[in-house]
């Protein structure tokens, strides 16, 4: 369903890396990602197209909802390529300019980085936190397809009622919609991208879980069900370097503020 | 629209409030004022208070521990009770004493509300309710748990599910299959199952919350007398719908207090976190606002129809999803304002008592988090999911074609 026609890795080979990463993401292991990755070729397929393959490593995460901190080892890479600190194991993003660093030897200490630099951390934390939320939609809304053609009420699957359908069409969209928008933030590395991506990403993976939890009824309000984790998961990372009505907000007050309106991508 | 109560009303109004003073503890301010223990403590106690004073089911005869009053003034009790913060009564009595009680006075035989109805004034039974089964939710009519003739017995097997506070049952009023042949809303019979009973076996499904709060139940050859059959037999289905619409009636009025209140919490939640003059918070505000005011309105004329006809119409539908739509949209604000920890767990969690947090509750993180997750996000799957709210006011009130049938035998 999604391709990925700007990209220089070929079709079959992204397939065969997102089985590959969604083993990753999801094994039981005190190895630490970066290593998991090396084994996995990951420097080569980060050379031929650092940006799909980031975004896919994200969308991957969501997706599975893998618990493993991928963000910090990324940021840390980001760090070190913004200011040549190259002993950094991982970064995550304070108050104002704080960023807080984790050193290889396990030691951490917070720095102050320049707002140059503060901005373009915060933009790659946007641009692949929007990637996730995005791989969460895309997860939830097939899990919910899945499950309104399998349960059956009033003698057929509640799938073919279109009050249902309509509701995964919708989220379909918007999550589509999403996904364009990470891709090209990552395509363009600017701010004002990674922004309009983590609010759009972000409102997307939130109505994407509120459909598929009405169309799931009671069993979603379970543990029993993976859906609880994909709603709890979706409110945290929705308020990560930004939730989508505030940055919607701030969308609108730099439209006003600037008087022209930024162009996404080279159309 | 005219909006006052009848004289009567009002003096009974002034009798609820002169109770509650005399019984509430002094200086009360609302059950979420109450620390966890001893908001469960203080219910424990104001529910045999509640009982001694004939405050139960004041709509019952004098005979079964009620005052024989009419349905507005329960309705003008709920009210009062609402303002105040304070519950009518324990979380499992709206299945024992509003759903249960209510059928059993309008069903039940002498000898069944004989033996039944003490039990459920006094608090000492606990009935919970056998309705949805894995494949019978939405279209609960499918049910399948199969009762068989045995003699002076019925001989159960199957299995319910999503029964809530299943655990704390002393009971099971049960929707049973009673006769497979006729066609599916006729077959049905209304059965008290009491616990324990060697054939019936119930276990806690775990919420997203972390609760026990639904149970599975498991009927396998569970032996039930047939003198437990409440109504005709095969004319279960009229029996529990006859109480959908009880349902309605005072929730209609007391749903505007509380959501009145809980937005209150979510103006002074705006002005804590310093976003007060934000005009996309203000234009939410003012959006919660006209909706609250709409559901008084609604609630009233409900409340109307209930006292003139004796039932609710489709009208009903309307209001299931002004509250239930509302009360998601008004969560999710409370939620933003609460920052990024607001899904950071910290202070008293809610007791449930109410679909929104209990008046008088701090605005901590916990006041918010199970109410936007599990009370508001539930609200528009449970007692009608919104779908089957908009068909019935499709095919009720605009009179729309049905949706196609499918075939073979309904």
């Amino acid at each position: 369903m999604r391709t990925d026609t700007r990209s220089n890795l070929d079709s079959d080979t992204l397939a065969m890396l997102r089985a590959s990463l969604a083993e990753v993401l999801t094994e039981t292991t005190d190895v630490s990602l970066s290593e998991r990755l090396v084994a996995l070729g990951w420097s080569e397929v980060v050379e031929a197209d650092s940006a799909t393959a980031l975004r896919t490593l994200f969308e991957i995460k969501g997706d599975t909802l893998s618990g493993t901190d991928a963000l910090g080892p990324t940021l840390a890479d980001a760090y070190a390529e913004l200011t040549g600190e190259a002993t950094v194991a991982t970064v995550s993003l304070g108050e104002a300019n704080d960023v807080h660093l984790t050193m290889a030897d396990g030691s951490t200490r917070v720095a102050t980085a320049s707002p140059e630099v503060w901005a373009a951390l915060e933009a790659t934390g946007r641009w692949l936190t929007g990637c996730e939320l995005v791989g969460i939609g895309h997860h939830v809304i097939a899990s919910a397809v899945a499950y309104t053609k399998d349960r059956e009420q009033y003698g057929k699957p509640i799938g073919v009622f279109q009050a249902l359908q309509h509701r995964l069409a919708s989220a379909y969209a918007m999550v589509v919609g999403a996904g364009h928008l990470v891709t090209q933030a990552g395509i363009d590395r600017s701010t004002w991208t990674a922004m309009v991506a983590k609010c759009m990403a972000g409102q997307a993976a939130e109505y994407a879980c509120t459909q598929a939890q009405q169309c799931y009824g009671a069993i979603g309000f379970t543990i029993e069900h993976e859906f609880p984790g994909y709603l709890k998961r979706t409110y945290a990372l929705d308020r990560q370097f930004g939730d989508w009505r505030s940055l919607e907000h701030e969308i609108g007050r730099r439209l006003q503020a600037d008087g022209v309106v930024p162009r996404i991508g080279n159309l | 629209m005219h909006l006052a109560f009848p004289a009567e009303a009002e003096a009974w109004r002034d009798e609820v409030r002169a109770f509650l003073d005399a019984n509430l503890p002094a200086g009360w301010k609302g059950l979420g004022a109450l620390a966890g223990d001893d908001a469960e403590a203080f219910v424990r106690g104001w529910r045999r208070t509640l009982a001694e004073h004939r405050m139960v089911g004041v709509t019952w005869p004098v005979e079964y521990g009620g005052r024989g009053l009419g349905k507005l003034h329960q309705v003008v009790l709920a009210e009062e009770f609402a303002k105040a913060g304070v519950p009518i009564y324990r979380v499992a009595d709206t299945t024992s004493i509003k759903m249960l009680g209510n059928t059993m006075l309008a069903w039940g035989t002498d000898e069944q509300k004989a033996r039944y109805m003490p039990g459920i004034v006094s608090g000492e039974a606990t009935w919970v309710q056998g309705y949805s089964e894995p494949d019978a939710g939405s279209d609960l009519a499918n049910l399948s748990l199969r009762a068989e003739r045995d003699g002076d017995d019925w001989i159960l097997n199957g299995q319910k599910i999503w029964t809530s506070r299943g655990m704390d049952g002393t009971g099971v009023f049960t929707l049973a299959r009673t006769d497979p042949a006729a066609p599916k809303h006729r077959g049905i019979s209304f059965i008290l199952c009491e616990l324990p009973n060697p054939g019936i076996e119930i276990r806690p499904i775990r919420t997203l919350t972390g609760d026990d709060e639904f149970c599975e139940v498991f009927y396998t050859d569970a032996r039930i007398p047939v003198a437990n059959t409440i109504g005709p037999i095969n004319d279960g289905w009229k029996v529990a719908n006859s109480l959908l619409g009880l349902e309605r009636g005072e929730e209609a009025a007391t749903n505007p207090i509380f959501f009145r209140a809980e937005l209150d919490r979510i103006v002074q939640l705006a002005r804590d976190s310093g976003r007060i003059d934000d005009p996309t918070i203000r234009d939410r505000l003012a959006w919660c606002h006209t909706k609250v005011e709409i559901m008084r309105l609604l609630g009233y004329r409900i409340l109307t129809q209930v006292l003139r006809d004796g039932r609710i119409g489709p009208e009903a539908s309307i209001a299931k999803l002004y509250w239930s739509e509302y009360h998601q949209v008004a969560t999710n604000l409370a939620i933003e304002l609460l920052g990024a920890s607001a899904m950071v767990r910290e202070g008293r969690k809610p007791f449930k008592h109410f679909r929104t947090d209990e008046p008088g509750a701090a605005n901590s993180t916990n006041s918010w988090i199970d109410v936007l997750l599990m009370n508001a996000r539930a609200g528009t799957v449970y007692a009608g999911t919104s779908q089957v709210q908009r068909n019935i006011i499709g095919e009720s009130i605009l009179g729309l074609p049905k949706e196609p049938q499918p075939k073979g035998p309904a």
